[in-house]
């Protein structure tokens, strides 16, 4: 039946799930430095699935695959770090 | 180079997707909301108290539907990005419609938001969150109200156009823009409204 779906309606069903578990891990882990660091990885694995899938990054030229990808590891880490500081 | 191409055979094979110029405002657009958060993160490591406690008063689940909506509707305007490069006027404004329609949901959702904190008293001066929740908030409002006068243009122009490069290349654009809306607020989310749920 998935196989039927678009490829961003794919991405769309895999996006809804890791929306519903960062607010799963949000609520009930117990860890907090885990949690937080959780929580901004998920939303660096949906930015990443928007970048690549609906925005297309990897097909135009290198150099904005290389930026864009630069930008989301720095804001990553930027927000686990300010959040755990 | 993509763009060069298209620009030497308008109608020939279509190569990569958007414009360098849509890439390139993005990408600054970008680099100055990662600006914003570094300064709201210093902000609140020097003010952490006032912070946390001021988090516990935002309510998660009105944000959550906000990214539900942004999500999907994103889903929507790559559906339409397909349609257009199929040549497929009436499923591009179906798409578009759905893209606008939950956009008009976040928008909507965005002042029930405000005015139950305007109502609370609450307003950019009562600290320092709040300053940056509205500063950051506020922003991204406005580039979702020009994504949609964006697409709003795409979808009426969808019948006359749909199937030209120029119009491909339009809604290409349009697109990124507005993925690039979306993904702002996959951090925004987490960063105001779920670290002090923990």
């Amino acid at each position: 039946m998935l196989r039927k779906l678009s490829l961003p309606a794919r991405i769309w069903l895999i996006l809804m799930a890791l929306t519903g578990l960062s607010i799963v891990l949000a609520e009930q882990l117990g860890l907090r430095a885990v949690a937080v660091a959780g929580i901004f990885l998920i939303a660096a694995a949906k930015a990443e699935l928007v970048m690549r899938h609906y925005m297309e990054l990897g097909l135009t030229e290198r150099y904005w695959l290389i930026m864009y990808s630069i930008w989301l590891a720095v804001v990553t880490m930027m927000l686990v770090i300010g959040h755990l500081l | 180079m993509a763009e060069n191409d298209r620009r030497e055979n308008p109608d020939g094979p279509h190569v990569g997707p958007g414009t360098n110029g849509i890439w390139t405002f993005v990408f600054i657009d970008m680099i100055v909301f990662l600006m914003f958060f570094l300064v709201y993160l210093t902000e609140r490591h020097r003010l952490h108290d006032v912070f946390v406690e001021a988090q516990h008063r935002l309510t998660p689940w009105v944000a959550l539907l906000s990214t539900l909506a942004l999500l999907t509707s994103s889903w929507c305007m790559a559906e339409a990005v397909h349609a257009a490069r199929r040549n497929a006027p009436a499923a591009v404004r179906n798409w578009l419609t759905c893209a606008l329609l939950l956009g008009a949901f976040f928008i909507a959702n965005k002042f029930i938001e405000y005015g139950g904190k305007f109502a609370d008293g609450i307003t950019p001066a009562t600290n320092g969150f709040f300053t940056f929740y509205f500063l950051i908030t506020g922003l991204h409002f406005l580039h979702v109200c020009g994504g949609m006068v964006f697409i709003g243009h795409c979808r009426a122009s969808a019948a006359a156009e749909a199937g030209t490069a120029n119009y491909t290349s339009k809604i290409e654009n349009v697109g990124l823009f507005w993925h690039f809306v979306d993904i702002l607020w996959l951090f925004i989310f987490p960063m105001l409204y779920l670290t002090e749920v923990l």
